[in-house]
């Protein structure tokens, strides 16, 4: 960013002029995945959504330290690269529980009974959408059609599909993952 | 003596636009009626210019469409029986030959009363609270629907607003999601940090976060928006519905542009300045200091009294003479000011007579401004429409963005000529805005900034790199060059190789894009006072080719008026600083001589055996005036400023005087009796000293036909709706107060009069912009021939045009002028002043939002230069003054600014010739820098209270009514 077009002003008091390098926030090895990927876009910026979902994949999300780190390796500007991270739903731009679950709120699923599977999970994880569990290891997340409307009501739970949903199958599907919580949950928090 | 035949001709330039494509008239059936349209363009478009009522939101004249808000639905019939047909968005949809549309056909109707309802299932119930209420373009087209039942019951959706810093607020709430806040900010005006976020119901308009929008044209956003979600923020602060300000056409007095603003004014304080249309102007956008850079009018900084003679307390022109003939002196000395309008300027020349008129401009801005009247004479300045459809333009040693940011939007703008070019030959009409981005992704015009330090265009120029300034003048002397002796291989072959190899590929890119190109423009300005550049530029105007054009900028709204009555005789200020003034009075008129140091204005006034001040607000020179007199500021005179192209512009006072406040012209004119020869005695109105300035003036236009046609016509300031008129003062008389008389102004000062429709002042401005059921600015395009065109009540325009030959007084001048460049050498760096739109001038620091907004005291130097800097370690140093004062300044190490160059702001530069008075830099301790911080935290305290203290003292003055209208404040 150029000093010189975006100085200080007055009205934000005494300023520190530092710049942060994003060196010294992303590690080699995403530094290196990124470039790979933006010697395939061709154009720096075209590699956003790649850069993102690297990052996310190994931080569980998208941080504003992580947005800013790599909206400066690709030289775009910061508000330009949290417009294409809000824009996808499978950027978290809030530190999100172990499973992510994506329950698809859309026609097919509306006609199919989404809103009777929909109350059986709010009720077996004991959150609303939007929330994470206490645990860490569930949020629970709406989806506008995951392309599964001839098996649906569907869902998502990181990258695996539940179809032909009811509330029993739901219910079932978290219980058995609810059981894993006697193992350690690998928070992603940062 | 120059002797100018100002030419009456309208604003439209003569030569053909060639960006405007003759388009052919099609007949095509709407509603059944066969209206002939432009083949070609968009059916909203000119269906609007047909003066049909069809409601739209995020379409715009200047941004073209991209069909994201639905609202413009209309049936396009399959044939002429009109039973079957399809919804198409008219704004989507060129016009094609015989087409048949229903505008009123039911399912298109009822799309389009659908789609509001869409939109209320989020819009708050908000007008009461909202600044947009009463000029709201969505509660227009909610109504012109006629969606009148909210049907959705459930919960809305709800944002968080931002701060977006002291100049536009943020209500994200209100958002009907058409994107016109985006697509203005970012790819219309090239700001960085905003953006369309989210997805689906959740599409948030803002910043990443909390922050200053950092764009010049932020403010813009204000009238961009159809709804309240971005408003004006001191304006909220003290608010007034639309329908209760009183108005009147103006013209912004921020830079030498001279873009057109409607101000808008309610119990005595000026509220808000708004964007008035002008096709060749400023069309649709003003910048930020011409729309928050009014404040200093309201401020405490007001002169409202008279002082150094004594008066009964009513104001009688006799009383006055009488008590100024004491002060009669031998002599009296005149010094006009390039901030006064033409009128005042010209009558105070009649009053002192030329041989005792000083510009007030030292010798080097003289003559900087002689280089930019030269090419105005010679009718070379291109319009911001002309500077739009160029396809090549170079800028020299000019930051424009922060000196006449205008200018810079229309040069980003320019850069897309090559795009709209690609468009057109894959067949895509150059509205389809989307469509046209999409096809040319980076393609350019060539831009060539040839600048010392980066800017907010480098990114769509096709050079931008930092050099020094004599770098910059020897490439616009070899262009020059060039120009004279074309030669087709480019200059670099003429050349002994080797040196500047660099500069000389630089330069054969350039001739190269020049020869290519068109309509090429060459922009330089007077920031720096740079004359042997400016100099430069117009020998080169001289023998370039007729297509090439020009925009030498002046730093002030009447420069060029100024230098218009310049001649042989005129004083320059070493001039009048040389003279001996022992037996004269001296009599600054609006000029506080920012150009001297304050040792020099303590000279004045006591080598002058009187000095009167007349001005509008408070400064050095008026606290060591023996007289002062206060005079009208822009808002409440009527007068005419010449901007740098020449275009005399009136404007007009938006509220009465308060006496004994008078315009600068009406004080020359009230001192002629004592002062002068007494020509001027009579000539209290407006109108009488016009014809006789006219006749007797050099230099002052003849706009007598002008005003002439407007005075035939009375048109009214206050809308129909305006509230309170006979009850305003009611709680300290039931009397109704008597209309004040306006006699200088075709505008009056009540509801009364025509010109809120057409067919009547059909030679006048508009006050402000209303037409039935269009209460929002947008109403405009009724007003237009065709949406985005000129004005069908157009006035005619006065230019100073048509006379080339240089003036006798300035070849004599000239040499005197010693040096050529307002900079200063220290530590071997190249000092200068910062350019900076928040704070470049005197009244700048008179405005707490503006305050907030300019960077603290610095010095930007090269990022290699910090070495100089005790071995770069320090983060501030000491800047000492040849009055052995001194200030500390932050040092901002920058990769981007040309190594050797270093850039300097501090408040005292708007007052003081700030680099000819450094004479070294220091180091300072840790404790000093603490001091300063310490300090800056205080000024930082101070300005928000000012803020507060100003606002609560307008609000008191409100309470001489009875009513009290609250608005959204900050
Ligand atoms: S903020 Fe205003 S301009 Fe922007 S999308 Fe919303 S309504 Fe349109
Ligand atoms: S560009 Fe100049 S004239 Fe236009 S609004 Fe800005 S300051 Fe005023
Ligand atoms: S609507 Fe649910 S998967 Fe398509
Ligand atoms: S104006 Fe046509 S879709 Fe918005």
């Amino acid at each position: 960013m150029s000093l010189a077009t975006q100085l200080p002003r007055t009205g934000e008091g005494n300023i520190e002029i530092n710049q942060l390098s994003y060196r010294d926030y992303l590690s080699m090895d995403e530094i290196d995945a990124i470039e790979h990927e933006v010697s395939i876009m061709g154009k720096r910026h075209a590699a956003g959504i790649e850069a993102l979902k690297l990052v996310q994949k190994n931080r569980g999300w998208i941080s504003d330290d992580s947005l800013y780190a790599i909206a400066e390796l690709l030289q775009m500007t910061v508000s330009q690269l949290e417009g294409i991270a809000t824009f996808y739903n499978l950027i978290y731009r809030q530190p999100v529980g172990r499973y992510v679950i994506h329950v698809c709120d859309s026609i097919s699923c509306y006609l199919t009974g989404y809103q009777a599977v929909s109350e059986a999970i709010k009720a077996q994880l004991g959150i609303g959408y939007g929330q994470t569990t206490e645990d860490g290891m569930f949020t629970l997340l709406t989806n506008a059609c995951l392309g599964s409307c001839d098996k649906a009501p569907a869902m998502m739970i990181g990258e695996d599909h539940f179809e032909h949903l009811t509330p029993q199958s739901a219910r079932d599907i978290l219980q058995q993952l609810q059981q894993e919580r006697g193992k350690k949950p690998e928070t992603t928090q940062k | 003596m120059d002797k100018f035949q100002p030419n009456q001709s309208t604003t439209q330039s003569e030569i053909a636009k060639p960006m405007e494509v003759k388009t052919d008239l099609v007949t095509v059936h709407v509603d059944g009626k066969a209206v002939q349209l432009p083949k070609g363009e968009n059916l909203l478009a000119a269906i609007l210019s047909k003066k049909y009522n069809l409601p739209y939101f995020c379409w715009h004249p200047s941004m073209g469409s991209i069909g994201a808000c639905r609202q413009c639905a209309i049936t396009q019939f399959t044939d002429e029986t009109q039973q079957k047909g399809r919804t198409i968005m008219a704004c989507m949809t060129p016009v094609v030959d015989g087409m048949f549309l229903g505008l009123e056909h039911a399912p298109a109707a009822e799309f389009r009363e659908q789609v509001i309802a869409a939109m209320m299932t989020n819009h708050p119930h908000d007008c009461p609270v909202c600044g947009e209420g009463g000029a709201c373009h969505l509660q227009d087209m909610t109504v012109m629907t006629g969606h009148s039942h909210r049907q959705y019951q459930g919960l809305k959706r709800t944002f968080t607003n931002q701060y977006l810093g002291p100049l536009v607020n943020h209500e994200m709430n209100r958002c009907i999601t058409c994107y016109r806040c985006e697509r203005f900010y970012k790819d219309y005006a090239g700001g960085k940090d905003f953006s369309a976020c989210g997805s689906k119901n959740q599409v948030y308009f803002g910043r990443q976060q909390d922050g200053v929008l950092e764009s010049e044209f932020a403010g813009n956003l204000v009238e961009v928006c159809p709804t309240g979600v971005f408003t004006d923020k001191p304006f909220a602060a003290h608010y007034t519905r639309k329908w209760d300000l009183q108005s009147a056409p103006s013209i912004c007095h921020g830079c030498a542009v001279g873009c057109n603003i409607s101000v808008g004014e309610r119990y005595g304080s000026v509220r808000r300045v708004i964007n008035r249309y002008h096709n060749d102007i400023n069309g649709y956008f003003i910048c930020d200091k011409g729309r928050f850079g009014f404040a200093y009018v309201n401020g405490d900084d007001r002169i409202n009294k008279i002082s150094g003679i004594e008066l009964a307390t009513a104001f009688k022109p006799h009383e006055f003479s009488i008590a100024m003939a004491r002060h009669n002196a031998k002599t009296t000395v005149g010094i006009g000011s390039a901030r006064a309008s033409q009128e005042s300027n010209a009558a105070l020349k009649q009053l002192v007579g030329r041989e005792n008129f000083c510009s007030g401009l030292t010798e080097l801005q003289q003559e900087c401004l002689r280089s930019c009247q030269a090419l105005m004479l010679q009718n070379r300045q291109a319009s911001i429409s002309d500077i739009e459809q160029s396809d090549c333009i170079i800028v020299l040693d000019e930051d424009l963005t922060q000196t006449s940011a205008r200018i810079a939007l229309a040069v980003r703008q320019a850069t897309r000529n090559a795009a709209f070019d690609k468009a057109e030959q894959m067949g895509i009409p150059r509205w389809q805005d989307d469509a046209v981005r999409t096809a040319a992704q980076d393609l350019r015009s060539d831009l060539y900034l040839l600048q010392s330090k980066s800017c907010k265009l480098d990114d769509v120029a096709a050079f931008c790199e930092p050099m020094l300034p004599e770098q910059i003048l020897e490439l616009a002397r070899d262009i020059s060059d060039f120009a004279n002796n074309p030669h087709p291989l480019g200059l670099a072959q003429t050349r002994t190789e080797g040196s500047h190899s660099e500069s000389q590929t630089l330069l054969s890119r350039i001739v190269q894009s020049l020869q290519h190109a068109k309509r090429p423009v060459i922009i330089a300005g007077c920031s720096h006072w740079h004359l042997a550049l400016l100099q430069a530029v117009e020998k080169l105007a001289t023998h370039a080719p007729k297509n090439w054009q020009f925009a030498l900028l002046p730093d002030a709204v009447n420069a060029m008026g100024l230098v218009s009555l310049m001649d042989e005789h005129t004083l320059s200020l070493e001039q009048l600083q040389a003279k001996d003034l022992s037996s004269s009075a001296v009599i600054a008129m609006e000029n506080s001589l920012p150009a001297w140091s304050s040792e020099q204005r303590k000279q004045l006034a006591e080598q002058a055996e009187t000095l009167v001040v007349i001005d509008h607000s408070r400064h050095q020179l008026s606290e060591l005036a023996d007289i002062v007199l206060p005079a009208t500021a822009f808002t409440e005179s009527d007068g005419v400023a010449v901007n740098y192209q020449g275009l005399a512009q009136p404007f007009f006072a938006v509220k009465p005087q308060v006496k004994p406040m008078h315009s600068s012209w009406q004080w020359c004119q009230l001192l002629d009796d004592v002062f002068g020869q007494g020509t001027l005695i009579g000539l209290q109105k407006l109108s009488q000293l016009r014809s006789y300035l006219t006749d007797n003036v050099t230099g002052y236009p003849d706009m007598n036909a002008m005003f002439a046609q407007h005075l035939l016509f009375k048109s009214a300031r206050q809308p129909m709706r305006y509230s309170g008129r006979t009850a305003m003062i009611a709680n300290q008389t039931v009397h109704e107060p008597k209309n004040p008389v306006d006699s200088d102004s075709p505008y009056s000062f009540s509801m009364e009069g025509p010109g809120n429709d057409d067919g009547y002042g059909h030679a006048l401005p508009r006050s402000f912009s209303w037409a039935p059921g269009w209460n929002s600015n947008q109403s405009i395009s009724k007003y237009q021939v065709k949406v985005g065109g000129v004005m069908s009540n157009r006035a005619d325009m006065i230019r100073l045009v048509g006379q080339s030959e240089p003036s006798a007084s300035r070849a004599q001048t000239s040499s005197s002028a010693k040096r050529n460049h307002r900079s200063q050498r220290i530590l071997g760096l190249q000092l200068r002043q910062l350019e900076h739109l928040f704070a470049n001038d005197e009244f700048a620091g008179k405005i707490a939002e503006f305050n907030l907004m300019a960077p603290p005291p610095c010095l930007l130097i090269n990022t290699d230069d910090t070495g100089k800097f005790n071995q770069g370690t320090v983060s501030h140093v000491r800047v000492e003054l040849t009055d052995n004062s001194s200030f500390i300044v932050q040092l901002i190490p920058c990769a981007d600014i040309a190594k050797g160059v270093a850039y300097l702001h501090h408040p005292r530069a708007n007052t003081s010739p700030l680099l000819d008075l450094v004479v070294s830099i220091s180091t300072v301790s840790d404790a000093d820098i603490s001091a300063h911080q310490q300090q800056l935290s205080e000024n930082l305290e101070q300005i928000l209270q000012q803020k507060n203290r100003n606002l609560a003292r307008l609000q008191q003055t409100d309470q001489r009514i009875p009513i009290q209208i609250v608005g959204e404040g900050s």
